[in-house]
């Protein structure tokens, strides 16, 4: 099963040192190993699934690797998605640096969404948060939204292994359940961003839109997809402090984020877009429905597409479209995700599907502000191969919206 | 008995050099205190192997910040995070009466939990008291802290108090998690302790 994933991995963090400490030479090379790595480890895992049943996504035991099809699906999406991204900035936008803290959050991400056991999956997304975390600094040096991302995910760490070391009593009825659902819980919310540990927004936006992509393509599904598993297989007591926690957190992420796009400037617009969205997504996990999970899929597959697509800083029809597609208008992708999670959601009564549906006008509206501004600027054009295939992008994001069933059927064997 | 009292005294000493340390030498002491206190804790079920491992992660951690000094290739705080200036900021409390305020609090809290957790199948409400102590060291560290060095000695703390609490649940088979807990922070801690901090500590 697992026969050419490890080496596959192994070869990527060979590849990232490698980025790192030649690619300053030429522009070309960092583009390549990462054409690369994303090439040899897809190819590793549709092997890995191809070879044999695999895993189940709640499957979790003690060290082992083996990859479920949705998260294979995470896996493969998430490197394609850095290769889009890497086609909308080209080779001058990718530093030796970027490249490699790309290649290893990518490597790292993919382990943890491989691995069944928790312990190792906690430490490994504590470590890519740290990862990140340290570029960012490295380059924009230590403003207050960095200083409070570097606090944030020091404690992440201490929450993560705090959960790891209190699990196995949990599992044994020893340790109350509400102790470890806070700190499982504390540790993961610090990884997608949801309220009060929402650093990575003030963050990403400190930073170039290449380096920040990082964190819009591997951490957020991999933490959404890992708090998912988390609540699956939790001991029956946890389920339910876990189940709630992500409810009241992810709405107020999702109102707060919703409101703060609404009234953002054009550079921060979409970060905070995309963390009501992780809110949104976190109450459709939190659902445990079959619906709920598709539209957290359909959602990454959105905003690994319109996020390319609004990469681009000079893109103007790029970006119209883009925004289109995340303001939740029919027929687009942004509209399926939403609605599908609005169903998920529904048994949890009245208040939450109002709330969300407040949520998504609040969506609407900030979206519609990038859609005037796109409009103003449309007489611009940016750099031609760039935007058009932000353009491509951004159209793909109708195509989720129209064949949301299949796509999400093909890439992640779900079926809605 | 009266070993696991002193022990957890121990553990709790430890806590609170790592709590109060100032400074690079502050570092250092209290990765060597937090290392023997939690080793000695987690000897209580894991004997000698589980004290001489993580004493032995504090101690060798210890020792390569005081060589990172003179050994450059150990400190790598100029290459990640580079040096920055130094903001000074005007506090109303010092440093060590806040973390004096909220160890106070930390050892109320530590002191309510233990008396209601269990390690796995064995009641240890002292070792487990001085395991929930330095985490909680650990993540008044990072809430205080002034810098990359403060938050990597933060979560070396907490990663050594969920290591001993997991060691004195499963002694045997949590060896090689409870190193991966404690030594991904050490490493870190390592690399970062020279960083310049971001804010003057008064």
């Amino acid at each position: 099963m697992t026969t050419w994933l490890v080496p596959a991995l192994a070869g990527g963090v060979v590849l990232a040192g490698v980025a790192g400490w030649v690619g300053g030479r030429s522009r070309l090379v960092p583009a390549v190993l990462l054409l690369a790595t994303a090439a040899g480890i897809s190819v590793a895992i549709a092997a890995s699934r191809s070879s044999g049943p695999g895993a189940a996504f709640t499957d979790v035991h003690l060290g082992s690797l083996v990859i479920s099809r949705l998260a294979a699906g995470i896996v493969i999406g998430g490197w394609a998605a850095l290769v889009l991204q890497l086609g909308v900035v080209r080779s001058p936008g990718v530093s030796a640096g970027g490249a490699a803290v790309a290649i290893l959050a990518g490597v790292g991400c993919s382990l943890a969404l491989a691995t069944t056991g928790f312990a190792p999956m906690a430490l490994l997304l504590a470590m890519t948060s740290a990862l990140i975390w340290i570029r960012w600094v490295h380059l924009a040096g230590p403003l207050l939204p960095l200083r409070s991302l570097g606090r944030q995910s020091a404690l992440v760490f201490c929450a993560l292994v705090g959960a790891v070391g209190l699990l196995p009593s949990e599992r044994i009825g020893a340790v109350p359940a509400v102790l470890t659902g806070l700190l499982l819980v504390g540790g993961l919310v610090g990884v997608v961003g949801l309220l009060p540990l929402s650093s990575w927004v003030g963050a990403a936006s400190r930073v170039a839109v290449a380096e920040a992509a990082v964190w819009r393509i591997w951490m957020v599904p991999t933490g959404i997809l890992v708090v998912a598993r988390v609540l699956v297989a939790s001991p029956s007591g946890l389920e339910k402090v876990i189940q709630l926690l992500l409810v009241a957190l992810g709405l107020a992420t999702a109102i707060f984020w919703g409101c703060a796009g609404f009234r953002a400037d054009p550079s921060t617009r979409y970060w905070r877009v995309l963390q009501a969205d992780v809110g949104v997504m976190c109450v459709g996990v939190a659902s445990g429905d079959a619906a709920g999970l598709a539209a957290v899929a359909l959602l990454i597959v959105v905003h690994w597409l319109v996020g390319a697509a609004l990469s681009e800083p000079q893109g103007a029809r790029s970006h119209l479209v883009a925004w289109l597609g995340l303001s939740g208008v029919p027929p687009f992708g942004g509209f399926a995700g939403r609605v599908l999670a609005l169903f998920g959601a529904a048994f949890m009564g009245p208040v939450v599907v109002a709330l969300l549906l407040i949520v998504f006008g609040l969506q609407l509206a900030a979206c519609a502000s990038g859609i005037r501004e796109a409009v103003r600027r449309a007489a611009l054009r940016g750099p031609r191969l760039g935007e058009s295939i932000g353009l491509v992008a951004a159209l793909a994001s109708l195509a989720a919206g129209l064949l949301g069933g299949p796509i999400l059927s093909a890439l992640f064997g779900l079926r809605v | 008995m009266i070993w696991d009292a002193i022990l957890a005294a121990g553990g709790f000493l430890a806590g609170a050099v790592a709590l109060f340390s100032m400074g690079r030498r502050g570092i250092s002491v209290s990765s060597l205190a937090v290392g023997l206190g939690v080793g000695a804790v987690s000897s209580l079920s894991a004997g000698p192997e589980g004290f001489w491992c993580l004493a032995g992660l504090g101690a060798a951690a210890a020792v390569l910040i005081e060589l990172g000094g003179r050994l450059p290739f150990l400190d790598l705080s100029a290459r990640l995070v580079g040096a920055r200036p130094v903001t000074e900021k005007p506090r109303v409390f010092g440093d060590r009466s806040v973390r004096a305020v909220l160890g106070a609090v930390g050892l109320f809290t530590a002191r309510l939990l233990s008396g209601h957790l269990t390690a796995g199948t064995v009641a240890t409400q002292g070792p487990g008291f001085a395991c929930l102590f330095i985490f909680e060291v650990g993540l008044i560290r990072i809430g205080t802290g002034r810098g990359p060095a403060d938050l990597g000695l933060g979560g070396f703390c907490a990663g050594m108090g969920a290591a001993g609490f997991l060691l004195l649940s499963f002694p045997g088979s949590a060896m090689a998690v409870a190193l991966l807990a404690a030594g991904t922070p050490a490493v870190v801690m390592v690399a970062l302790a020279r960083a310049t901090p971001w804010e003057t500590s008064s």
